[in-house]
């Protein structure tokens, strides 16, 4: 074997002992028409993010490696983030204390035990319970979904 | 300019330690920037950086060590010509291995004039999960672990004695070498001595000998 054929292996081998967590990412759109209070979006993001996660473990993964929101408005932002269900959702709010019609939202969700195109799946479904529970409207700005990226360049076709 | 890296696994609490360390950092009087990583095209943390008032920059679409090196290092080489940092705080993904990291950012030096200088590699391991990341990721949380100068035993405010001291047993096994700290982003433990470590001390420049040896014994089956 090669130095080079053999560091390559090496790097592959520890890209892929990385990807052995499941991903998926969105951009959305969210447009509540009565307006939405801080204590709401609150809400909303704290079910988003617990929804999604159920979704992703009913579909079969073990461990969050992190689930977390963004949302930005024209009255402030908020994170959410959870990492362990018994903890349940953190929140960082800079919200002002009036209502807004309209938020942006990037959800990233990162688990293990499924791959990307299950946490994709699962992501949607969650994201839909999540705007159906809260008689919202949904535009998705940007969906991300790809498969082992981060080895791709090491793999010889 | 003196880059610092702040590795560990998701969840770790690396982004709420990062914020509160450039903050204690920007109040001794340095210029901090801070550059995200994340292996998907839509980062969130770099967002919420900025709302702290801090100057973040994102890298996204792949593993900072290797397919995007080259964005990697054009983001220092630009962070240097345009804001002129004195310490670059980087999150990498779970994906990059420090001492890649390190090899990346000497690449920035080819592009303008600077000099890039090491402080210790900090790895976060989360005490809460420690049990958990074991079973499920352990292969990856023991290279975070195996190449940092410092460990932070992070969350230590919601973990029970048991599992902090599980946590540094762990840490000892892996890498004997290794410094470990107890930290919380929530209550501020540790933080000013995390600071002392990044303003003051040093950790070695890229060499290709160690990295291939540390991913053979990783990897490789140790002694191949």
């Amino acid at each position: 074997m090669s130095g080079d054929h053999e560091d390559e292996e090496l790097h592959l081998e520890m890209h892929r002992a990385a990807d052995e967590l499941g991903k998926f990412a969105a951009r959305l759109k969210v447009r509540d028409p009565k307006g939405m209070s801080p204590d709401g979006a609150k809400k909303f993001m704290d079910a988003l993010l617990v929804s999604v996660t159920k979704e992703c473990f009913a579909e079969g993964a073990d461990l969050i490696g992190h689930v977390k929101a963004f949302m930005h408005t024209s009255t402030g932002t908020l994170m959410a983030s959870l990492v362990d269900m018994n903890v349940g959702v953190q929140l960082t709010t800079g919200l002002e204390d009036r209502k807004f019609n309209e938020a942006e939202v990037t959800l990233h969700v990162i688990v293990h035990g499924i791959w990307d195109d299950k946490v994709k799946e699962a992501s949607r479904r969650g994201i839909q319970k999540a705007i159906g529970d809260f008689h919202l409207d949904l535009e998705v700005l940007q969906d991300y979904f790809e498969k082992e990226k981060s080895i791709e360049h090491h793999i010889k076709r | 300019m003196k880059l610092a890296q702040i590795a560990g696994f998701l969840g770790s609490g690396k982004t709420t330690l990062l914020i509160e360390i450039a903050r204690e950092l920007v109040k001794r009087g340095h210029r901090i920037a801070i550059i995200v990583n994340d292996v998907g095209e839509i980062n969130v943390d770099a967002k919420f950086i900025e709302t702290y008032g801090l100057k973040a920059r994102e890298i996204s679409g792949g593993c900072i060590c290797c397919q995007i090196a080259g964005s990697f290092a054009n983001t220092i080489a630009i962070l240097h010509t345009t804001f002129k940092p004195d310490i670059v705080i980087v999150e990498p993904s779970g994906v990059a291995i420090p001492w890649g990291l390190k090899r990346a950012a000497e690449y920035s030096e080819a592009e303008c004039d600077v000099i890039i200088v090491h402080a210790p590699v900090i790895t976060l391991v989360d005490a809460t999960r420690i049990d958990l990341l074991m079973d499920a990721v352990k292969r990856l949380v023991e290279t975070q672990i195996r190449e940092a100068d410092v460990v932070l035993v992070n969350k230590v405010d919601s973990a029970t004695e048991e599992q902090i001291e599980k946590s540094k047993q762990l840490i000892r096994s892996i890498n004997p070498k290794a410094e470990i700290m107890l930290a919380s982003g929530r209550n501020g433990k540790g933080l000013k001595e995390i600071a002392d470590i990044i303003e003051k001390r040093i950790s070695p420049r890229y060499d290709e000998a160690v990295e291939k040896e540390m991913l053979r014994k990783q990897y490789g089956g140790g002694d191949a």
